[in-house]
C-alpha cells in the first residue's frame, strides 16, 4: 500500500459521496481563491464546515486517516516559512511566527479539502465534469485536457503504490545506500519507467479495443435539484464569510496571496 | 480517435501522474530529503517529445491550481502558483519543453554521442526551471538578489547535480522503448 492515502477513493453513501462532483469542484477552487487571503476570522468559519464534511465520511467509510509523512508536512512549511521571513529583514518575531502560522493552517486546510474531495469522489466522473467546465474556454482541446486529467487522478494512487514498492524492494535487499544517491534514483527509476510502459500500453491498449474516442459524455445538466442546493449553500457560506469578516473588520492576522 | 493519439493521451497522463506523484514521495538522499518532482519533469520532456512534455506539466499545473495536493510536499492552489515559489512552477513548462526539443537522437547513432546530447538536454532544461523561478522569488519577497541565490539556489545544486544524471542515465537507457511505443501507434 501507498503510505500517502490521500489519492485513493473510498466508495461509501455520505452527502458529501452522494454531491455532484462539479458542485465539488467548484467549492474546491472557491475555498481556494478564499484562503488565497487568509486570516484567522476565514480559518475559523470554515473549520466547522469541514468538520461537519469530514465526520460525516467518517462515519460512512470509517477510514479517513492521512499518512505519517503528511502529518509531518505542516511543520515543514511552518519552519520553512518562519525562516525565510526571518531572512528578509522585515522580521519582527511576532509577524514571522503569526505569517508562518497562517499559512501553515491555510495548508492544512486545503490538504484537508482535497483529502475529502479524493475520498469522496470516483476517479472515473471527474473527467466529464471537467470537460463541462474547459469547453466553454476558446482554443482549448476541453475533452483530451479533460480526460488527461481525470486518467491522471485514477494513476496517482498507482504510481505511489509502485514507488513505495520498488523503494521497500531495494531495502529488503540491501540495494539502498545513502552514500550513493545517484545509484539509489537510477535503480529505482529504471523499474519505475518501465512499468510507466507497461502501464500506457495495456491501458491505451484497452481504451483501443473500447473504441475510445473524445466525445466525452457530458454531464446532467443543473437541472438537479440538489445540486442547485449544494452549490447555493455554498456560495451562501462564501458570502457570508466575507460579508461578516467586513462588516465586524475581522481582518486580524490577513495575509494576502502566499 | 486514432490508436496514435490514445497513446499520446495515455503516455500524458501517466507523466502527469508520475509527476504528481513524486512530488508525495520523499526520497532520503545523504543529509537532504530530495523531492524527485523536477527529474520526471525533465524526463516528460526527454522520453516523451516536446508536445507530450509540455502537455504533462500543463496539466499537472491545472490539477494542482483546481486544489489538489500535487505540488511539492503535498500543496495546492492558486497560493502555491501565486506564492514565492511560484515562478519555479512556471520554470517547469520551459524545462519540459526544452528537454523534448533538445534530445532527439538519431535512431542507430553513436552512444556516445547520444549520451552527450543527453547530459546536455538534461542540464540545460533543469537549469531552466530556475530562469523564471529565481527572479519570482527575488520579487515577491522583496529580496536582493544576493540572498534570493543563497535561498533558492545554493543549497539546490547537489540534488539539481544528482538528479541531472540520473535524467541523463534514465533518458538514454529508455529513450528507443518510449519512440518505440509511440511509433508502435503510428497508423501505416
Amino acid at each position: 500500500m501507498a503510505e500517502v492515502m490521500i489519492f485513493h477513493f473510498n466508495p461509501g453513501e455520505s452527502p458529501l459521496h452522494r454531491t455532484d462532483v462539479r458542485v465539488k469542484l467548484i467549492g474546491m477552487i472557491s475555498l481556494s481563491l478564499l484562503l488565497l487571503s487568509v486570516s484567522v476570522f476565514r480559518l475559523v468559519s470554515l473549520l466547522p464546515f469541514l468538520l461537519t464534511l469530514h465526520i460525516s465520511i467518517r462515519k460512512e467509510s470509517g477510514k479517513t486517516e492521512i499518512s505519517p509523512l503528511l502529518m509531518i508536512m505542516p511543520l515543514i512549511i511552518f519552519t520553512g516559512n518562519f525562516l525565510s521571513l526571518g531572512s528578509t529583514g522585515r522580521g519582527l518575531l511576532f509577524f514571522a511566527l503569526e505569517t508562518a502560522l497562517l499559512r501553515t493552517f491555510r495548508f492544512v486546510f486545503i490538504l484537508w479539502m482535497a483529502h475529502l474531495f479524493t475520498i469522496s469522489t470516483d476517479p472515473m466522473t471527474i473527467t466529464p465534469a471537467l470537460y463541462g467546465f474547459l469547453k466553454y474556454i476558446p482554443l482549448l482541446p476541453a475533452a483530451r485536457l479533460s480526460t488527461q486529467m481525470g486518467l491522471s487522478l485514477t494513476l496517482i494512487p498507482l504510481m505511489l503504490d509502485e514507488m513505495t514498492e520498488i523503494r521497500d524492494a531495494m531495502r529488503s535487499r540491501c540495494g539502498w545506500s545513502p552514500l550513493r544517491p545517484l545509484k539509489n534514483i537510477f535503480h529505482m527509476g529504471l523499474p519505475l519507467l518501465d512499468g510507466v510502459l507497461a502501464k500506457a500500453e495495456s491501458l491505451s491498449d484497452a481504451m483501443e479495443s473500447r473504441l475510445y474516442n473524445e466525445e466525452a459524455t457530458e454531464p446532467e445538466g443543473l437541472s438537479n435539484s440538489s445540486t442547485l442546493v449544494h452549490t447555493l449553500i455554498l456560495f451562501v457560506l462564501i458570502l457570508f464569510i466575507l460579508l461578516t469578516e467586513r462588516l465586524i473588520k475581522a481582518d486580524y492576522g490577513l495575509i494576502r496571496f502566499y | 480517435m486514432s490508436k496514435q493519439l490514445i497513446r499520446r493521451t495515455v503516455l500524458t497522463a501517466v507523466f502527469t501522474a508520475l509527476i504528481a506523484a513524486s512530488s508525495l514521495f520523499v526520497l532520503p538522499v545523504g543529509p537532504v530529503p530530495v523531492v524527485m518532482t523536477t527529474l520526471f519533469v525533465v524526463l516528460s520532456g526527454m522520453l516523451g517529445g516536446p508536445w507530450i512534455g509540455l502537455s504533462s506539466v500543463i496539466t499537472y499545473l491545472l490539477l494542482g491550481i483546481i486544489g489538489l495536493p500535487v505540488f511539492a510536499g503535498g500543496t495546492a492552489g492558486l497560493a502555491k502558483v501565486m506564492g514565492p515559489t511560484g515562478g519555479f512552477l512556471i520554470g517547469y513548462i520551459l524545462a519540459a519543453l526544452a528537454g523534448g526539443l533538445l534530445f532527439h537522437p538519431k535512431e542507430g547513432g553513436s552512444r556516445g554521442m547520444t549520451m552527450v546530447l543527453a547530459a546536455l538536454s538534461a542540464l540545460i532544461a533543469g537549469a531552466l526551471i530556475y530562469v523564471p523561478g529565481l527572479p519570482w522569488l527575488k520579487y515577491s519577497l522583496s529580496m536582493d538578489w544576493a540572498t534570493a541565490i543563497k535561498a533558492g539556489l545554493l543549497p539546490f545544486i547537489p540534488g539539481f547535480l544528482i538528479k541531472t544524471a540520473a535524467a541523463t542515465a534514465l533518458a538514454f537507457s529508455m529513450k528507443d522503448r518510449f519512440r518505440d511505443f509511440l511509433k508502435s501507434g503510428e497508423e501505416e
